[in-house]
């Protein structure tokens, strides 16, 4: 923890591995970001004539069961499938960093009682959660987004919670406790700005995970609806077609575990620089 | 996730048993909260099952066109219109008996719905342990004994990749290249259609020992391979990145050390002195990995056409049957519970010191 700003990126930097899975997801984000500026092809205007089409110049990585550009597709899907999975990870790590900071900071009776809650949320599994969630809430976007946040809230709550335990042992917070400073003070200016790179890891840590639960719920038919696309909707729509034409199958899958895998790969140096520390 | 693949460190450092002293003690203190903790459980699912929109006497007399009379006679038979107190205690009542509800959508008992699946969904995570876990092991240890080299690179990959892949889509893959292309597995079901063996247990691959069937034997496990390697790849990883950080922490340690200098064989050094520490926090590991594997196998079985839970699970979730939800989710968590108590317990008793702090 008490690492200098420079180090730790310096860390995070010497290993290959992890550079690696940097440039491979700044590349992912930026190809879904600025790629359909470039190919521009609309990725729900059907052409029922040329269904499951192999690839070609016009459709480079072919085209789904209603003739629509499996490249524009994944452009367009990779938006969907990673604005909800950053968003979730991202409103997950914030509401679970603010319960463990409570939890953590002042203890006693509230820290009891949010970690007994918490220990029950963590018993029932992360999709089975979010499936229920999901189910309730019926699909779309945003519906999608709040059934990941919520069964991800006690992991980092727990997680940041230990990581507000061991700051708070430092002496810069009983001196500044000792000289009367104000409990809502110490947290923003002592202990907040201390975890940021820990609930920073929490949140890369949580990235893959949401990441396979988003195209799990869209899999199996749960999360974002067609015409829009989403990876993992994209693999149930290619799935009847597997034999005619792989293709369909292969690239959305390819496409989330690559994207898992540089996510993985940043969480695992995120881990790595942070252990070291603690 | 974080809990289904934690670091050697955080699992053994948080794990300890509150009460000082014997192990009778630390079972004791254990066991006393597990009544606690289970009607926690049954609260949160109780009350998830109530937030969800939409009256469940509604959707059984017919949704929107429902004629008002027939939804309040259900609600007034089904006790959904008492206060929300009392349903709670009716549903712990219900459960102490053995009864989890009634599926409207299966026309039948949940518990009698459940018991005809779970016995696939049990031996299809059985036969991914098996295959998982030795597998994870080999890598994970293999990667420890030679930290930095190429051979440590790959199985970190490998390991890396295995928790990135999602499963439902290495699931068709599979599926297409050794089913389809290759037509070397069968890509669907547990057994050949209309075949008339008799199940004991409901684990085909054991009924067929049973029974000594042996063309049986071999069927049931030529249609388990598939999907049981497909969610394999979950646990294998995951135990493959737990061992390489456990036994590079056990490797790293004095009595390893003198092992060494002493010049006892490498075998003996990692197969007996090194493991005995180094697997200890692999209990807890299993005891968390176990219910997320439960949930893969879900998706595994909708690929596959598997008949466990999975489709039967999506089948009620998309017929908004949620008291089989709710079944399903509270015996996870109950299994959750159950697992992570006995991980601890053999913990305490095979490693004293967790006992002491």
């Amino acid at each position: 923890m008490n690492l200098t700003q420079n180090d730790f990126v310096r860390r995070l930097l010497t290993n290959r591995l992890s550079g690696f899975g940097f440039v491979l997801l700044l590349a992912i984000i930026l190809a879904v970001v600025f790629g359909p500026l470039i190919w521009t092809v609309d990725p729900t205007a059907q052409n029922l004539a040329e269904r499951i089409a192999p690839p070609s110049a016009a459709h480079p990585l072919g085209t789904d069961s209603l003739g629509r550009d499996v490249l524009s597709r994944i452009l367009y899907g990779g938006r969907t499938t990673l604005l909800i999975t950053f968003t979730a990870v991202l409103l997950s790590g914030i509401i679970g960093a603010a319960i463990g900071l409570i939890a953590g900071y002042f203890g006693g009776a509230i820290d009891a009682v949010l970690m007994r809650i918490n220990d029950v949320l963590l018993a029932l599994p992360f999709l089975l959660l979010a499936l229920m969630i999901s189910v309730a809430l019926g699909p779309g976007v945003v519906n999608t987004a709040i059934a990941l946040t919520i069964p991800a809230i006690p992991r980092d709550a727990r997680l940041v919670r230990a990581a507000v335990l061991s700051v708070k042992q430092g002496d810069y917070v009983f001196a500044a406790r000792a000289s009367g400073v104000r409990p809502r003070r110490i947290i923003t200016h002592h202990v907040l700005r201390n975890i940021s790179s820990g609930v920073l890891m929490v949140m890369s840590v949580g990235v893959a995970y949401s990441l396979l639960a988003v195209a799990g719920l869209g899999f199996l038919g749960l999360g974002v609806q067609p015409p829009a696309a989403e990876w993992g909707a994209m693999l149930t729509d290619g799935r009847m077609y597997i034999i005619s034409n792989p293709v369909v199958v292969l690239v959305p899958g390819l496409a989330i575990m690559l994207t898992a895998l540089a996510a993985n790969l940043v969480g695992d140096a995120f881990r790595d620089a942070f252990d070291v520390s603690v | 996730m974080s809990f289904a693949q934690p670091s050697a460190r955080r699992v053994r450092g948080g794990r300890t048993a509150f009460a000082p002293g014997s192990l009778a003690r630390v079972i004791l203190g254990r066991v006393a909260i597990l009544p606690v903790v289970l009607l926690g459980i049954v609260a949160v699912v109780f009350l998830l099952n109530r937030a969800v929109p939409g009256d469940p006497a509604q959707v059984y007399a017919g949704g929107d066109r429902a004629d008002p009379e027939v939804v309040a006679r259900l609600r007034e038979q089904w006790g959904l219109d008492r206060p929300l107190l009392e349903q709670f205690f009716r549903y712990l009542g219900q459960l102490l008996q053995g009864d989890l509800g009634w599926s409207f959508s299966q026309h039948a008992p949940v518990v009698d719905v459940l018991a005809a699946k779970i016995p696939a969904t049990v031996e299809l995570t059985l036969a991914a342990l098996l295959i998982g876990i030795p597998i994870g092991l080999a890598l994970g240890i293999r990667s420890a004994r030679s930290p930095g080299s190429w051979v440590d690179h790959i199985c970190r990959i490998l390991a890396i990749g295995g928790i990135s892949v999602p499963i439902f889509w290495l699931g068709l893959m599979l599926a297409y290249l050794f089913g389809v292309v290759l037509g070397w597995f069968p890509i669907s079901g547990r057994m050949p259609a209309f075949s008339e063996f008799q199940p004991i247990t409901g684990l085909l691959v054991l009924d067929a020992l049973l029974r000594l069937d042996f063309p049986m034997l071999g069927s049931a496990l030529w249609h388990l391979f598939l999907p049981a390697v497909t969610l394999a790849v979950y646990p294998a990883a995951v135990v493959a990145r737990f061992a390489r950080s456990s036994y590079l922490d056990v490797f790293s340690e004095n009595y390893i050390r003198t092992a060494r200098a002493f010049g006892i064989r490498p075998r003996v050094i990692v197969g007996v002195l090194a493991t005995k520490n180094a697997v200890l926090p692999l209990i807890n590991l299993l005891g968390l990995l176990i219910p997320s594997l439960i949930v893969g196998a879900v998706l595994v079985e909708i690929v596959f056409s598997w008949p466990g839970i999975g489709r039967f699970l999506l089948d009620a979730l998309l017929a908004r049957d949620y008291i089989v939800v709710q079944s399903v989710t509270l015996l996870v968590g109950v299994l959750y519970v159950l697992l992570n108590l006995t991980a601890d317990i053999l913990h305490a008793v095979l490693d004293p010191r967790t006992r002491k702090t």
